[in-house]
């Protein structure tokens, strides 16, 4: 396109440069048709100068006493200091008057000049000698030069215009891919880039933030399990360190109390009943420590979803009789590839955990289908929802002193659904509670036939 | 507008009734590019200033201004002079130093708005300025942005589109 805009500016200032070349010679015909003109015109006035004065030819009297009558022209002659005058009259000065003045006022002689109209000539000529002087006056060889440079300039700037653009589109995708990936290489796990189109960049951005995705819960599920060893052997060390001083203290006051003498045995007997009352709880605490230390075997099976869900259910509706249960499960029956027992477990933690928070007349609803290639299990309560705080150390293990449980729960099951591939993590709730979504992973197909 | 001096003339005044007439020996315009002009058909604006001071380079005392146009016959070879102005008034069939003169002669200052005694000495400066003596631009506003307006814009030289000149003289006292 530029090329074709330069080579058509081009021919057009070549054809207008031919036109150009031609002013040296309008000039020179200019000059020589006034010098022709005017000798016609001298030859005129004289021809009939002398034809007037030898009485050739009839003249237009005006007389002196009538001046008022007079035209203007041959006023303005006899107010003038010449003796005699020629000049043009009638339509584009085709005649020649001479004006002569005598003792009785002015004669005027008048002389056709046939089709030549002297002053449409003089019009002619005038605007003739302006373009040749209005072409003489410019450098058009530098006019042409600049007109020339000036066009193919903007030609091609307007040109490169779309071509930048086009390469600021293409280039700018990548750009921001390598800063991506060189920041979070750098360690900035959230960095993401914006959707690109269809093409291969596009491609290539939902790859990296996929990539991207993928790694952060890679990382955050490392970093998990890492906190969660961490945790695991404190407990074990705590619980074995705890147990072998609970036992001797619970053997000597039995010895103590065996061996006190009958007479206070009424307040010895509600002492030690404090005091093994507390051992009992201390054990309790114990034995929680151990569950949370313990590394249970996977024991992988094939098994579906729905039926365990509802086996579950079950088991719980009678310890929460007040509570309605209800379910929106997939059809098909999601089948998962895991460990039966640790399922059981993650799946009672969170209904009960559910139950409890919907409370009496409350309401618990369990969700089961397939997603991306992993059966999912969501479980919401009605119940008031977690506060910011909660939510941040949801899966934090923590000790409580609540009447139930030890605050180890939502950490055991997140660790044993990480051990299976999957994870637990929080959703919006549908019932206006909190909501909890399990993903596991999903028996390959073959497998799913079988059972 | 460059204004130049005009040297080796002479000034003479003289007063008829009460009209103060400038006269100057050698004070010629109808030549050069005014000359050029004239000849190739065309009319030029020729505006005249008379300026009485009352010392050399001094204070004004006076000023006065008038405007011509004059033209030439190409075939009679003959100058036409006409006085811008109310009434108008025009003069034809002239030769140059006459057509000049005209104009000089048409160029006054009342005496008596002058306020001055016989004994007063004071000075004249006349001065002419010929307005837009280059090449008239050919370019219509409708070629403004073609191709032809473009090359006529870009080629343009720089020229000095007006002409001045004037000359100072004095001391003269009134007659």
């Amino acid at each position: 396109m530029p090329l074709g805009a330069t080579i058509w500016i081009t021919t057009s200032l070549l054809e207008r440069s031919l036109g150009y070349a031609t002013t040296e010679e309008l000039n020179r015909l200019s000059r020589t048709l006034e010098g022709t003109v005017r000798q016609f015109y001298q030859r005129e006035r004289d021809g009939l100068k002398r034809e007037a004065l030898d009485g050739r030819v009839a003249a237009t009297s005006y007389p002196v006493a009538d001046t008022n009558a007079w035209p203007e022209d041959v006023r303005a002659f006899w107010e003038s200091g010449e003796p005699e005058r020629s000049s043009l009259s009638g339509p584009g000065g085709d005649h020649l008057d001479f004006m002569r003045k005598t003792n009785a006022g002015v004669d005027v002689y008048r002389r056709d000049l046939g089709a030549i109209r002297m002053q449409e000539l003089s019009e002619e000529f005038r605007r003739t000698r302006e373009l040749v002087g209005s072409l003489e006056s410019r450098d058009l060889r530098r006019g042409f030069t600049l007109t020339l440079l000036l066009l193919v300039g903007v030609v091609w700037l307007i040109s490169l215009a779309p071509l930048l653009f086009i390469a600021h589109r293409i280039s700018s995708p990548i750009r921001q891919l390598t800063a991506g990936l060189t920041g979070f290489a750098a360690g900035e796990w959230d960095r993401r880039l914006a959707k690109g189109g269809d093409d291969e960049v596009g491609r290539a951005v939902d790859a990296f933030n996929d990539m991207a995705e993928q790694l952060r819960r890679s990382r955050e599920r490392l970093v998990y399990l890492t906190q969660m060893s961490s945790w695991q052997s404190l407990a074990r060390k705590t619980a074995h360190e705890l147990k072998n001083s609970l036992t001797p203290i619970r053997l000597t006051i039995e010895e103590m109390l065996a061996r006190q003498p009958l007479a206070d045995r009424a307040f010895m007997d509600q002492a030690v009943q404090i005091v093994v009352s507390e051992i009992e709880t201390l054990e309790r605490r114990v034995r929680a420590f151990s569950e949370f230390a313990r590394e249970p075997p996977a024991n992988p099976e094939v098994f579906d979803l729905n039926v365990l869900i509802a086996e579950r259910v079950a088991l719980l509706k009678p310890a929460h009789p007040e509570t309605a249960y209800s379910f929106r499960l997939d059809v098909r029956g999601p089948r998962v590839h895991a460990g039966t027992d640790l399922v059981k477990g993650i799946l009672t933690n969170l209904l009960e955990n559910a139950a409890e928070a919907a409370g009496p007349g409350g309401s618990v609803m369990t969700i089961s289908h397939s997603q991306g290639g992993q059966a999912v299990v969501e479980v919401h309560d009605s119940g008031p929802g977690l506060s910011d705080e909660a939510r941040r150390t949801l899966f934090e293990p923590t000790i409580t002193f609540k009447k139930r449980g030890m605050g180890l729960g939502l950490s055991i099951a997140r660790k044993n659904a990480l051990l299976l591939g999957g994870d637990i993590t929080l959703v919006e709730g549908v019932l206006g509670g909190a909501g909890f979504r399990v993903a596991l992973p999903s028996a390959p197909e073959s497998a799913a036939a079988s059972v | 507008m460059a204004t130049a001096p005009l040297v080796a003339q002479a000034l003479t005044i003289r007063t008829v009734a009460d009209a103060l007439h400038v006269q100057a020996r050698g004070f010629s315009f109808i030549e050069g590019p005014v000359l050029s002009r004239l000849r190739e058909g065309r009319s030029v604006r020729i505006d005249f200033e008379m300026t009485v001071l009352s010392k050399p380079e001094g204070p004004v005392v006076k000023q006065t201004m008038q405007g011509f146009t004059l033209s030439f016959d190409l075939w009679e070879e003959r100058y036409a002079v006409s006085l811008i102005g109310s009434p108008p008034r025009s003069i034809s069939h002239l030769r140059p130093r006459d057509a000049e003169t005209w104009c000089l002669e048409n160029l006054t200052l009342p005496v008596s708005s002058l306020g001055f005694s016989r004994d007063t000495p004071f000075w004249i400066r006349l001065a002419y300025h010929v307005p837009d003596i280059g090449p008239e631009a050919s370019e219509a506003p409708s070629e403004r942005y073609t191709l032809r307006g473009l090359i006529d814009r870009l080629s343009r030289r720089r020229e000095e589109a007006d002409l001045a000149k004037s000359v100072d003289a004095g001391p003269f006292r009134l007659p």
